[in-house]
């Protein structure tokens, strides 16, 4: 189901840096949450959308302990990267999920 | 491992989320699991359980009925608290302010089983959850006046919700008779 364009919020665009610092790295969910200091309530709805919009790939990574669940990794896409540099440019103009321009 | 309480939380916020959300619960519960520090695993399971609540609001209804429901509750909790002190003081108007109080069960319970009575069950349980507290919180203070006045708006409160939510789920299962379904389109 495709999400309506909304405006980005200050927390979405904070992820979106920590994301850009990994330098293509997939990160997890607690160093982003170290890098932005949000809560897990904020960071993975932020996530989960960005994901909708396709602004960044996920994928699940085998832990190296046995036992211990996979983890879910994150990294910008292109869109994403594009997308960083557009609210930057214009922040108040800039919407989540609008066709560009 | 990941604490009990917190995997509690996580099991509850992975019922809550809609399906195709789930796979986020497991990425929050697979983060609090290399948390060594038990109150923080337990910060990040509620966050995950506040975010699963977030997204089953956007898609469900009812659910976010419920949330209401628990809102209002929070608000009931406020009005108690004048409640216990004037309990405290034998107000006169007591009585006429906790009758109005348990009386708002009935309808909300009504209204909550008829629009999905094949929830009646879960409704039936939530709604006196919050005289539930009260009653344990006051056994806990210790006051005999208290939990006995507590218990009466328990037992008040459950028979009003009971007549209420019996009430709308056959309500509320006869329309759902009468009316026929609607095809889908695709």
């Amino acid at each position: 189901m495709p999400a309506a364009p909304r405006r980005l919020s200050p927390q979405t665009l904070e992820v979106l840096t920590a994301l850009e610092g990994g330098a293509g790295d997939w990160l997890y969910g607690l160093e982003i949450a170290a890098v932005t200091g949000l809560k897990s309530g904020s960071l993975y709805p932020i996530l989960a959308r960005l994901a909708d919009h396709g602004l960044l790939e996920d994928r699940w990574v085998e832990s190296d302990r046995p036992g211990r669940p996979r983890r879910h990794a994150y990294r910008l896409t292109g869109a994403g990267r594009a997308a960083l540099r557009a609210a930057r440019l214009d922040p108040a103009a800039f919407k989540l999920g609008a066709a560009p321009a | 491992m990941t604490d009990r309480l917190a995997d509690t939380l996580l099991r509850l916020a992975a019922r809550i989320a809609p399906s195709e959300r789930r796979p986020w619960i497991e990425a929050v519960r697979a983060e609090a699991d290399l948390i060594g520090d038990r109150s923080e695993a337990l910060r990040w399971a509620a966050g995950g359980l506040l975010a699963a609540m977030g997204w089953a609001a956007r898609k469900d209804l009812v659910f976010l009925a419920a949330l209401a429901f628990m809102g209002y509750c929070g608000l009931l909790w406020v009005q108690d608290i004048y409640l216990q002190a004037a309990v405290a003081k034998g107000a006169p108007f007591l009585d006429a302010a906790v009758a109005s109080q348990i009386w708002c069960y009935l309808p909300i319970s009504a209204l909550f089983a008829a629009w999905r009575p094949d929830r009646a069950v879960v409704v039936g349980a939530l709604m006196p959850l919050f005289a539930w507290i009260v009653f344990v919180r006051s056994l806990l203070m210790g006051i005999p006046s208290q939990w006995s006045f507590d218990l009466w708006c328990l037992y008040e409160s459950t028979k009003y919700v009971f007549v209420g939510t019996a009430l709308g789920a056959v309500v509320g299962w006869a329309l759902r008779r009468a009316v026929p379904k609607r095809p889908t389109t695709d």
